[in-house]
């Protein structure tokens, strides 16, 4: 049984393609058409799966939409029907759209398959929004049995969910409805602190640990009305969303000192104190909403899905806390993980198929799901345009490479296939020496173009992790942060400013520990990526470190790399040393063209 | 030159519009239009056979009008249709007392979790509902 | 003509949805737009003529 899952026209296209039960290809659609969050249907997508899973014309038994576009539709026409006569801007953008292209989701099913060839068995099947993330959470994951949490902007009437999964069925059973929303919640606030929706959440959590969180009694008081069970009322007076085409509104500015910051304009001590207190607030309501399913559940184990589960914070403190013994995340927890769930609902919860997790092993395949290259495919790709490159096999790969990291070069890592999900996990991605200092700053400002104060994450060697970390277990998928170890932290003074707090050596892996002595963690076992673990290894060997920066390979406002050439493109626009593709080393000084700076140009998004 | 489907779509427009001088000339007797459209025909055959770079500027500039002219159309159609149905649909529910966004805070409760309404019964996959 | 199975199908949906529901308001409207939407699409392809004539 082949079933294919999509996501789309939202934001975050994606498509994955399952064959009974296994994970055959995933991929988002935005690494194809280089269009950050790409919302198009992932035509491309679709056509990596077909052609990765190697789909005859008959082949094909299922799709699965991951929503109910005509629930979605009534919501929206709900909300136009409790604001109007406000509303109407909203309502000329939103409604044509509807009419011409979202209402009409098995014509393009249809249309799609066919230019791909493609003779679908049958209807296209739609699942609801939060089933498909609910199913993403626990189907892929090792446990039986365990509740599933699901946190997100909005489907189509859901915003939070409570449920629980058994075997090949999940139940949900508690739902919190737009337009109290926690996603949303925080997006008015990536808003409002000059960040773009969508996409900006990860630089407010980012910024949370420069500030005090002298908002949160005000946001308590005024914005919202939690529950002691983590459930919430908002007071929408102060958002936009419903009414209009911004997230928060003038009464907003005036609860928070003035309008929102100006996207590029400074950041100031308001933003980031906003930042740490919607930060503590969102920490506080997941827990509370965590503690809760465990009570209606009564299981032990978590499975978490959703856009506001790519809060590694937030799920660092969930694992911390200790209220579940285990938990999992669906590295693609955001809306492009939705096409896995949906096409895993169908296999599962709908036809019954058995489901036997042996309780350590998750079925993501490390989430490397995405398109692959062959050493002759790169080989190709080197030689048909004459760039001067070495091969590397053997033991030596992971040595000369390590060798390189210790010289403090950055590298660029293309290998394998692409990670599914926001994060690059060592197939795409950027990596150096967690040791020096000036690191951080170097490859913010150098490599990626971003602001300054962003952090940088670990890959740590899963045996190794607690020398590094207060940290029990694995973080597989960066989706949990953990503290440095205090024997490694060095006493730093609390009260310079930021600017500074950002060039401090806050412990003996500065490169990787946030000003608040965390680190967003990736644990790197043997068994899920062999040859990015045989790396950084390598780097123990050398330095006694097994740990290494990762970063996702792209610059800021670009999707990750998705082919040779993309990579190689990113190489030369940026000051990376080198980039490995596969076996192939290629050295920034030996390349042609390489001042030649308008050539390798990539256009940014601001995003 | 112009490949197959594009000298078809000019065919078309200039079968079209000919029509329409026709029509001008003998049914309305509009000199200056039945002029125009005549022109415009001529324009099409001409620049569509001869001039193919001179045709994808108009059809160019056809497609840019007429993405204007539906901006237009939506937004002269949707206006009073948003104003009346919507108002008067919020009229009714604020009459009923109801509001289906729940902005509500009744300090009596104690959650506001609500037991999930949807179901996950086999042939609800099949809908888009 | 694969369109109109489609319109059917959403039709039938709407229907559906409706009667589920009980939410009859929707009926009108949905079809009300998308007689609407007729007129955006039929506007965007005949926009050149109208331009022409008037």
């Amino acid at each position: 049984m082949t079933i294919l899952g999509i996501s789309a026209l939202y934001h975050d296209s994606a498509a994955a393609l399952i064959k009974d039960g296994e994970v055959i290809a995933a991929a988002q659609e935005e690494r194809f058409t280089r269009k950050k969050h790409d919302p198009d249907f992932p035509v491309n997508a679709i056509k990596y799966c077909i052609e990765e899973g190697k789909i005859g014309k008959k082949d094909l038994d299922a799709v699965v939409f991951y929503d109910k576009p005509i629930k979605k539709f009534a919501r929206i026409l709900t909300t136009y029907f409790s604001v109007a006569p406000k509303g109407l801007r909203s309502a000329l953008m939103a409604i044509p759209v509807w009419m011409k292209v979202k209402l009409w989701v098995p014509l393009i099913i249809e249309d799609t398959l066919e230019k791909l060839d493609i003779e679908l068995q049958g209807e296209p099947y739609f699942a609801e929004h939060h089933q498909a993330h609910a199913a993403s959470a626990f189907f892929p994951s090792p446990f039986e049995k365990a509740a599933i949490l699901t946190i997100d902007g909005v489907g189509e009437w859901a915003t939070s969910t409570i449920g629980k999964g058994n075997g090949n069925r999940i139940e949900i059973m508690r739902e919190l409805k737009f337009p109290h929303s926690l996603g949303l919640l925080y997006s008015a606030f990536t808003y409002f602190t000059g960040f773009r929706v969508n996409s900006g959440e990860y630089k407010l959590m980012g910024l949370a640990p420069y500030g005090e969180p002298r908002y949160t009694e005000l946001i308590r008081d005024k914005l919202i009305d939690l529950k002691e069970d983590g459930s919430f009322r908002l007071n929408l007076k102060y958002f936009g969303y419903l009414d209009g085409l911004t997230m928060t509104n003038r009464r907003f500015n005036k609860l928070f000192d003035g309008p929102p910051r100006r996207p590029e304009s400074e950041i100031t001590q308001r933003e980031m104190d906003l930042a740490r207190s919607i930060q503590d607030i969102t920490e506080e309501i997941v827990l509370r909403m965590a503690k809760h399913a465990a009570r209606i559940t009564g299981e032990k184990k978590l499975c978490l899905a959703g856009g506001v589960a790519l809060n590694c914070v937030a799920n660092g403190k969930l694992h911390e806390s200790g209220v579940f013994d285990d938990i999992w995340i669906q590295p693609a927890s955001g809306d492009a993980g939705g096409a896995l769930g949906a096409a895993m609902m169908l296999h599962y919860h709908i036809q019954g198929n058995s489901r036997k997790p042996d309780g350590i092993h998750d079925k993501m395949k490390g989430s490397y799901l995405g398109p692959g290259f062959s050493d002759s495919g790169l080989k190709e790709f080197i030689d048909r345009s004459a760039y001067p490159a070495k091969k590397i096999t053997g033991t030596d790969w992971a040595g000369t490479i390590a060798g390189l990291i210790d010289k403090g070069k950055v590298i660029g890592l293309f290998n394998g296939r692409m990670e599914f999900g926001p994060r690059a996990l060592g197939s795409r991605s950027i990596i150096g020496d967690p040791r020096s200092p000036k690191m951080q700053s170097i490859m913010n400002l150098k490599i990626k173009f971003r602001e300054s104060f962003r952090p940088f994450a670990p890959s740590c060697l899963e045996e190794d992790v607690e020398d590094y970390f207060d940290f029990k277990g694995i973080s597989p998928y960066m989706l949990l942060i953990a503290n440095v170890k205090k024997d490694r932290i060095k006493n730093t003074d609390p009260n310079i400013p930021l600017r500074e707090k950002i060039n401090q050596v806050r412990s003996d892996i500065p490169a990787v520990t946030h000003v608040d002595y965390t680190a967003r963690l990736q644990t790197v076992s043997n068994e899920s990526n062999p040859e990015y673990h045989s790396i950084i290894k390598a780097f123990k060997e050398l330095t006694g470190y097994g740990i290494i920066i990762n970063t996702s390979f792209n610059i800021r406002g670009e999707p990750i790399v998705c082919t040779p050439a993309d990579a190689y493109n990113c190489f030369m626009a940026t000051e990376m040393d080198y980039l490995v593709l596969g076996p192939y080393l290629l050295d920034k000084k030996e390349q042609p063209d390489r001042l030649n700076k308008d050539k390798w140009k990539i256009d940014q998004i601001l995003d | 030159m112009l490949d197959m489907k594009s000298k078809v779509k000019v065919i078309i427009q200039a079968i079209i519009l000919a029509g329409i001088t026709v029509f001008l000339f003998f049914v309305l007797k509009q000199m200056v239009w039945t002029i125009v459209a005549g022109t415009l025909c001529l324009l099409f055959i001409v620049t569509g056979f001869f001039i193919p770079k001179a045709f994808k500027r108009i059809e160019a500039f056809q497609k840019f009008l007429a993405k204007i002219i539906n901006l237009l159309l939506t937004w002269i159609l949707l206006t009073p249709f948003y104003y009346i149905c919507f108002t008067l649909g919020r009229l009714i529910i604020l009459l009923a007392n109801k509001d289906p966004m729940e902005r509500r805070m009744p300090p009596e409760k104690t959650s506001y979790w609500e037991t999930y309404e949807g179901n996950t019964n086999p042939d609800q996959f099949t809908r888009q509902f | 003509m694969k369109i109109f199975k489609h319109i059917g199908k959403l039709l039938r949906d709407f229907w559906g949805f409706a009667w589920q529901n009980k939410a009859w308001w929707m009926i009108p409207i949905a079809i009300m737009l998308l007689l609407l939407t007729l007129f955006i699409v039929v506007g965007s392809t005949i926009a050149p003529y109208i331009y022409t004539l008037f």
